[in-house]
């Protein structure tokens, strides 16, 4: 490191910039002392809110989850005995990780994260760089377009939608059906690729403007050098301004991935047409179930906990896996 | 050296022509992705029901944007309008199972 200033410093003089004078600051040890209170004082009060919000909106509500997990309700004499509540220890984890429709609800959330986040990612960065590539006629316009359905609510959304994949209200199967193409959107085969077409057309503008964002921050210098090596439109997206947002990239992916893993309005909306979604679709569905129809709150206490658990575990996969090859990558150079 | 300069950006600026229209193609096929279903929400809300169902949904004929809203409001004893919204909403989502 080296030092701007011409002038030298003082080895005993302090390191960072204080207000007070040396003079001022090395007779009085009690006047440090309450500064020092002081500071940590600033520090506690700025701090409250932080530790406040996060105690009383996710550690007491995941703590209350935890602890309902452990019990459950039983009714002694046949069932006619008075309610009461006993520990139940781990039964009811295996009651749900025995339940074939909640691990039938995993996997479908599986394979909806294997369709919609490589869709999402891909499309978004796609947008983006052909409205970064400045060849684009009316881009203010284009991206307010883009972004306007994020501002629809996500229950209107599947009510749009919902519209128009049922026959005979919707213009689009009116149209495909005028080319002789029938599609069943709410088929078996094609309902979870209408869900993905119902998120991905909510978020698509949303997650283009982060990576557009992202774009704007990339150096122009450096566009220009790879103008002047002679790489053209496409391979100046592709090879300098995609790695250069890669880490919104990862931004988006994991927003994406536990959004994706949340999975609970458009199927809820949808199974109110469509027989091929179950009450018990995904597992936000089945904790809802668990907990409104079957009124089995350990039931859905442990299935919940079993979705965090499974969230936070991608979640730190994806962050250890990330940065590994970032390592890998510095590394190489 | 000016020659093949000349020659390269001639080259280049063929298949520029045609990218720029592909790319503004693109991005046109996106933007009516998006905007579509919300203009066909912005039309659904000014028809009456038999229209929403049988007749073009880009013909006026039928404008009832102001009874549905009387309706609306009028839902469930005039509750508020969310309570309302929440409502109607429930209820237009039931119907095409209804169908």
């Amino acid at each position: 490191m080296t030092s701007a200033t011409p002038v030298s410093v003082p080895t005993d003089a302090p390191a960072r910039p204080s207000p007070k004078s040396p003079a001022a600051a090395a007779p009085a040890p009690t006047a440090r002392r309450s500064a020092r209170r002081r500071e940590l004082g600033a520090c506690g009060i700025l701090m409250t809110p932080f530790f406040v919000l996060l105690t009383t909106v996710f550690l007491i509500p995941a703590g209350t989850a935890v602890y309902l997990s452990f019990f459950s309700d039983d009714q002694p004499g046949l069932g006619f005995g008075p309610e009461r509540t006993v520990f139940a220890g781990l039964r009811n984890y295996t009651a749900v990780l025995a339940d074939p429709t909640f691990l039938g609800g995993l996997g479908t959330v599986a394979l909806y994260c294997l369709i919609y986040i490589p869709l999402m990612v891909i499309g978004a960065l796609a947008l983006a760089l052909l409205l970064d590539s400045g060849v684009v006629r009316l881009r203010g316009t284009v991206q307010l377009a883009l972004f306007l359905p994020h501002a629809v609510p996500g229950i209107i959304a599947a009510l749009i939608w919902l519209y128009l994949y049922t026959p005979g209200i919707s213009p689009v199967i009116d149209l495909l059906g005028r080319a002789d193409i029938t599609v069943d959107f709410l088929g078996v085969h094609m309902v979870l690729p209408s869900i993905v077409n119902i998120a991905l057309w909510s978020n698509l503008g949303y997650n283009m403007v982060v990576f557009y964002a992202a774009l704007q921050a990339v150096p122009r210098e450096v566009i220009e050098a790879s103008v002047v090596d002679g790489a053209g439109p496409v391979r100046t997206a592709l090879q300098v301004k995609a790695p250069l947002v890669r880490s919104s990239i990862v931004m988006v992916a994991m927003f994406t991935l536990i959004f994706a893993l949340q999975l609970f309005t458009e199927p809820m909306l949808l199974s109110q047409s469509t027989p091929m979604i179950s009450s018990r679709f995904s597992p936000s569905m089945y904790i809802y179930d668990a907990a409104f129809t079957r009124n089995n709150y350990g039931l859905a206490a442990a299935s919940s906990v079993i979705l965090l658990l499974c969230t936070i575990a991608l979640s730190y996969g994806v962050t250890r896996w990330t940065n590994r090859a970032d390592a890998a990558e510095e590394g190489a150079r | 050296m000016s020659a093949s300069t000349a020659t390269r950006t001639a080259s280049a600026l063929r298949p520029r022509l045609l990218g720029r229209s592909v790319v503004n193609l693109v991005v046109f096929i996106s933007v009516l992705y998006t905007l579509l279903p919300v203009l066909w929400l912005v039309l659904a809300s000014a028809k009456n029901r038999d229209a929403l169902f049988s007749s073009n949904i880009l013909s006026l004929s039928d404008f009832s944007f102001v009874q549905n809203m009387k309706d609306l409001f009028a839902m469930d004893g005039g509750c508020t309008a969310a309570g309302t919204a929440t409502a109607c909403c429930t209820r237009c989502s039931a119907r095409p199972s209804a169908r």
